[in-house]
């Protein structure tokens, strides 16, 4: 008989120490997806000032368009650089600088249509080429960070470790990236035959 | 010694570590009665001497029995804990030392260095290259897992990327692979397995000790538990005490094991490099500046290490100074002078003839099969300078797409494209990954040309990226290649191997795919199979039925085979193929290598060795776990 609780609380022991692993495994890789979309944030902040400064040879009469666009950049870029613990309330903020963001590029490339110069201008195509890429990047990435976090959240949230989790140190679960995509990467690409 | 022989070898090894083990079981056995008897001895007041006078009395055979039964039970469940844990391969050991996954796109220049040494010794010796995962520690230090050649991961500090030259990291990684060809990845891994094993009985006993400590202080006024929390601190702090003896003993087998290992890494990372100074250099830094490692489980995986990652009464790692001076004998142990120091003219003069010399007989040697066979699982510099090049020839976009995750997918689907199913092709891709398809436009406008003369180096370096696609996005990139791949109703061998290539090594790292046991020793029971693949292998040679078989017959001439027949091209289909590849795999390390050498010659029987072919003997060596030489080709 004893061998027997004591055979069990070796096994409950062990199965504890798994449940933690697995835990900071998952943790650990949710860190590593996340590192992915910060590359491509980061080259799409390098990119929009480069691409207001092409603009604004061409929409003077749209200051306020492009300092918007500035702005929202500007702000999302701050609350990237505060974003080193994922946690639940930089993530949310996170998420609205770079809806902002998005939605301001929106506004941008639809005032755009009124200047066919601009749209033909070869250093804008270029531009926007690549800024189109890079969100197409983002998006992607976006994709593999929920798809860790639904990994992480899940494990967390079934039996037994629900129970255990918190006590572990993993008190919340992680919070998704729920900034929209921009207009242009939903658009399917121009095919000609 | 050639690989085939260290694989051969690690087995004896395995039975040395097996023989330890039971004698570590039966001192801890020892141990823990010495321990009861004490107890005996306390809680009966018999006398000390009534004890040894006579043992016999409280020794009962019951008594033995039932120690013997508990610490098995306790040892056992450890290590086969251990075990399924580290089934999971390398990359669980890397994340658990809190490991980063590198990724060339989010990498520093400094890493990106690192990135690029490993990708080429790793794509000279033709094995699998590793994930690379970083360490956040100020040390110089670095350690190769896994379980096999595909779920291989490196470790390296932040001290290593850091404070290193190229050179000197060239030397560090070649002495990390050189663990991962002598079969040291294995023993190091069944090294931890029985470890933990012994260690979890001072584990459990620092739980005990802890948790009734603790309950204790808070109960401390109720009297009656006190009698009963004495004895569970009594017990918990008598494990402990087993368990320190159990982790003296695992560090002795641990440095019996260990340090003759690292001598043997390094020479032959000498031998890789060609650079005595790298890894000479590598270590003296190591001397001025630490190799330590703060990681709380860094104890368990200390005989990892490039150097001492914990200091223990055992070293794993023999002293840095005579591991500098079998390198380099001019060493007098002063770290302090070293690290400004370039190496002073007469001595690199030597070096240089040295390497002269080993160039010229590189150059000149004929790639004849027993030279590729000997050559399994070794690099030269001048591979290394080679596979360096032939990156540097590819273009700089296609170097970014293969940095990126999603660029390097659409890469990969352009290679398979064929445009005449274009409409089909966009249609697809638009259901099932818009994101995808944006990029696919992207890469196949721009049209890259000549890039099939590059696919096994594009393959290689681009499983680094794909690692860090997640589950999901996996699957939808597999779907789509074999979408694109069965499009035109057939599956080339090239398209077979190019997809093989990719997906094995990726499903290893997903946890997908296990690479299955070994399980046939004789050639006669993978007969059929082995006929099959030979046979389409000839037929690729030449397209003449019976010109392909004089072929076949004569590889198996040489190799003493004859009992192998040759099929004829019509009775052989896909299937037939699919299902011969899979027996490959389940072939035991001295039948493997007389596999291996039957593709060689079959391969090399017009005199030239095609794309298709390389790609594909490329992926049957990787099923068997061979790394293949850069030198057939």
């Amino acid at each position: 008989m004893e061998y027997v609780v004591f055979g069990l609380v070796i096994v409950i022991g062990l199965y504890f120490i798994s449940i933690y692993n697995n835990l900071v495994k998952y943790k650990n890789q949710l860190d590593n997806t996340f590192s992915q979309i910060e590359v491509q944030l980061k080259r799409r902040y390098d990119l929009i000032p480069n691409l207001i400064e092409v603009a604004k040879g061409y929409m003077k009469h749209e200051k306020e368009t492009l300092e918007a666009v500035i702005a929202a950049r500007n702000e999302a870029q701050s609350s990237l650089n505060g974003l080193n613990q994922l946690d639940t309330t930089s993530i949310e903020n996170f998420n609205q600088a770079e809806q902002g963001l998005v939605s301001s590029l929106g506004k941008m490339s639809f005032v755009m249509e009124d200047y066919p110069d601009l749209k033909a201008n070869e250093n804008m195509m270029q531009l926007h080429e690549e800024l189109s890429t890079t969100e197409n990047r983002i998006a992607f990435s976006r994709q593999a960070f929920n798809d860790a976090v639904m990994v992480f959240n899940t494990y967390r949230q079934s039996f037994p470790q629900n129970m255990l989790a918190s006590k572990f140190g993993f008190m919340h679960d992680a919070m998704n990236l729920e900034f929209e995509d921009s207009q242009e990467i939903k658009k399917a690409p121009k095919v000609s035959f | 010694m050639n690989f085939f022989q260290e694989q051969q070898k690690a087995k004896t090894n395995t039975l040395y570590l097996v023989f330890l083990f039971s004698i570590a079981i039966v001192f801890l056995i020892f141990l823990t009665t010495l321990f009861i008897l004490g107890a005996y001895f306390y809680l009966g007041e018999i006398p000390f001497t009534q004890i040894v006078a006579a043992p016999q009395h409280y020794l009962s055979t019951r008594l033995i029995l039932n120690v013997t039964f508990v610490v098995l039970l306790v040892v056992l469940s450890g290590s086969i804990y251990k075990y399924f844990e580290l089934s999971g391969g390398g990359k669980n050991i890397a994340l658990s030392l809190g490991g980063r996954l590198l990724s060339r796109n989010s990498a520093s220049l400094n890493e990106k260095i690192l990135l690029n040494v490993v990708d080429e010794i790793s794509i000279a010796s033709g094995m699998p290259t590793p994930s690379i995962y970083i360490l956040e520690d100020e040390g110089i230090n670095a350690f190769a897992a896994g379980v096999n050649l595909d779920d291989t991961v490196i470790g390296v500090t932040r001290g290593c990327v850091e404070k290193l030259t190229r050179e000197e990291l060239q030397g560090v990684i070649a002495h990390e692979f050189s663990h991962i060809f002598n079969s040291d990845m294995k023993l190091n891994l069944n090294l931890v397995v029985i470890l933990h094993g012994i260690l979890l009985i001072g584990i459990i006993g620092k739980v005990i000790f802890d948790s009734v400590g603790n309950s204790s202080r808070y109960s401390s006024r109720s009297s009656k538990k006190s009698d009963s929390t004495f004895y569970l601190l009594a017990v918990g702090s008598g494990l402990m005490a087993i368990g320190y003896g159990g982790t003296l003993l695992g560090n002795l087998i641990k440095a019996s094991v260990s340090r003759n290992r690292e001598y043997l890494a390094d020479a032959t990372a000498v031998q890789y490099t060609r650079y005595p100074e790298g890894i000479a250099g590598a270590l003296k830094k190591i001397g001025y500046y630490s190799s330590g490692i703060r990681s709380s489980v860094a104890d368990t995986y200390s005989h990892f290490y490039f150097a001492l990652g914990v200091d223990s009464f055992f070293d794993t790692h023999p002293p840095l100074t005579k591991r500098i001076q079998k390198i380099d004998r001019f060493f007098n142990g002063d770290y302090s002078s070293v690290i400004l120091k370039t190496p002073s003219s007469n001595e690199s003069d030597i070096v240089n003839e040295v390497s002269k010399k080993e160039k010229q007989k590189t150059l000149f040697e004929e790639v004849a099969i027993a030279t590729v066979v000997a050559s399994v699982a070794t690099v030269n510099e001048k591979e290394v300078q080679d596979v360096h090049n032939e990156i540097q020839s590819l273009p700089d976009e296609v170097l970014r797409l293969i940095d990126e995750p999603l660029g390097v997918q659409a890469l990969l689907l352009s290679m398979m494209y064929d445009e005449s199913y274009k409409v089909e092709v966009y249609t697809y891709l638009h259901k099932v990954d818009p994101y995808l398809l944006h990029e696919f436009n992207v890469v196949v406008k721009k049209l890259y040309k000549n890039l099939k003369p590059h696919t096994t180096l594009i393959t290689s370096l681009a499983l680094n990226t794909l690692k860090l696609l997640s589950l999901e996005q996996y699957q939808t990139f597999k779907e789509s290649a074999k979408y694109f791949i069965a499009i035109d109703g057939v599956v080339t061998i090239y398209e077979w191997s190019l997809f093989y290539n990719i997906t094995r090594p990726l499903e290893i790292n997903l946890g997908i795919l296990k690479t299955p046991k070994s399980i046939h020793y004789h050639i006669g029971s993978v007969k059929s199979e082995l006929e099959v693949i030979y046979s389409l292998l000839a037929q690729k040679q030449y397209v003449n039925d019976e010109e392909a078989q004089n072929v076949f017959d004569s590889a198996m001439k040489e190799m003493g085979t004859t009992a192998l027949k040759y099929r004829v091209s019509t009775s052989l289909d896909y299937g037939s193929f699919l299902d011969a590849v899979n027996a490959i795999e389940t072939l035991k390390p001295p039948l493997q290598k007389k596999v291996f050498e039957g593709l060689l010659h079959i391969v090399q029987s017009d005199g030239k060795i095609s794309i298709d072919e390389y790609l594909l003997v490329s992926a049957l060596s990787k099923m068997m776990q061979i790394p293949l030489p850069k030198r057939f080709t």
